[in-house]
């Protein structure tokens, strides 16, 4: 439908996951080349002011080299949709995403957001991925996976892991980035510097401390203490805000449409992200480690 | 707080930096001029799928600032 609507003259906005196959996915893409029209695919953290403002703090170094990044989708949710009696044929349409041949389940509906901020981040793509998925959950026969994980690899050695499962939703959605100086947390819009920040009673404390100016106090207690997330809060990467990410995706696409042009960019963001979580797909089912064949890369 | 106003000048403030041109061209969008009241203004849409997500995206052409309303007809 994406290109025959790009053959027709017409700028297309298409919700992630691009398509199927890796072929698909070009086409798609060589198809907004051959026609000139625009393609911009449902990603809207790219229009998200908190990932904006981080973005900037990274390319500006002031994280430091980034080291890890690890996200994942917890959720606890039914996708099965009710088939009219008698009408079982209508089950691989109203159920597709339960169908390899339409889906590739939760690498498709959900990593590939992940996966292009992570690609994004980097400014680049993995060089391979390694993934594993199994169903726990699914009453009725699916032939995707309910809990995959996977651990994407770039060219510098740094990974990206995910996992999702929809299986329980406690932990929920959550994107962590990791650098030398400091650490992300994008999805509740939280930054970590290294040091943590310290009040003016602790320094004074700590002062006094270091110039000997205070009694020895005598510590005892257990020798191994776990090591746990730090309690350091954090501050907000921006101060709160009041704006949907999806409707300035939407605004932006029709400001493109206005001007007649988006950059190359856009549309690259969105391929790469659906042909690694197509890849991720693979991986799983394969149990070996995958990598995007030259034709593909982008 | 991050509102549309301040949105709009983040965005004056990225468009400025190098991070803007090499990793996230596409906001540079939010700073064109706004569209005026030409015919050649209009932006017609039309929505295939109107499911959950389809629908939603539906209602949120809808809310868009424009300063001409336009029409999502369901295909």
């Amino acid at each position: 439908m994406t290109i025959e609507a790009l053959d027709l003259g017409m700028h297309v906005f298409c919700e992630k996951a691009m398509a199927r196959t890796l072929a698909d996915t070009k086409r798609m893409v060589d198809a907004r080349k051959r026609t000139g029209r625009i393609l911009q695919i449902g990603h809207q953290r790219m229009f998200n002011p908190v990932y904006l403002e981080l973005m900037e703090r990274i390319k500006r170094g002031e994280m430091g080299a980034i080291a890890q990044m690890k996200a994942y989708w917890h959720r606890d949710s039914e996708w099965r949709r009710d088939v009219p009696d008698g009408q079982p044929e209508l089950d691989r349409r109203l159920n597709w995403r339960h169908y390899d041949e339409y889906s590739c389940g939760l690498w498709t509906e959900l990593a590939s957001h992940h996966l292009q901020v992570a690609n994004w981040i980097k400014g680049s793509q993995p060089v391979s991925v390694v993934a594993r998925g199994s169903n726990l959950r699914w009453t009725k026969p699916s032939e995707v996976n309910d809990n995959v994980a996977g651990i994407f690899t770039f060219d510098d050695g740094m990974s990206f892991i995910f996992d999702c499962t929809n299986n329980n939703d406690h932990y929920g959605m959550q994107i962590h980035v990791t650098g030398s100086k400091a650490t992300a947390e994008i999805e509740t819009n939280r930054y970590f510097t290294d040091e943590e920040p310290v009040s003016d009673a602790m320094k004074e404390m700590i002062d006094s401390v270091m110039t000997d100016t205070s009694e020895t106090i005598p510590i005892g207690g257990s020798t191994w203490i776990p090591e746990v997330r730090t309690n350091y809060g954090g501050n907000e990467i921006v101060k709160g805000y009041d704006l949907d990410d999806t409707t300035l995706t939407m605004e932006a696409f029709v400001r493109f449409i206005r001007e007649g042009s988006a950059p190359d960019e856009l549309v690259v963001q969105g391929y790469r992200a659906t042909v690694w979580a197509l890849l991720a797909s693979e991986a799983a089912k394969t149990g070996n480690p995958v990598t995007l064949p030259d034709e593909f890369r982008m | 707080m991050i509102d549309r106003r301040s949105f709009l000048k983040q965005m004056t403030i990225l468009a400025g930096s190098a991070t803007m041109v090499q990793s996230m061209p596409w906001i540079g969008v939010f700073n064109q001029p706004a569209a005026g009241k030409a015919a050649s203004d209009r932006v017609r849409l039309g929505v295939i799928g109107m499911g959950d997500r389809g629908y939603h995206l539906a209602q949120q052409l809808q809310v868009i600032r424009s300063p001409r309303p336009f029409t999502s007809i369901p295909v």
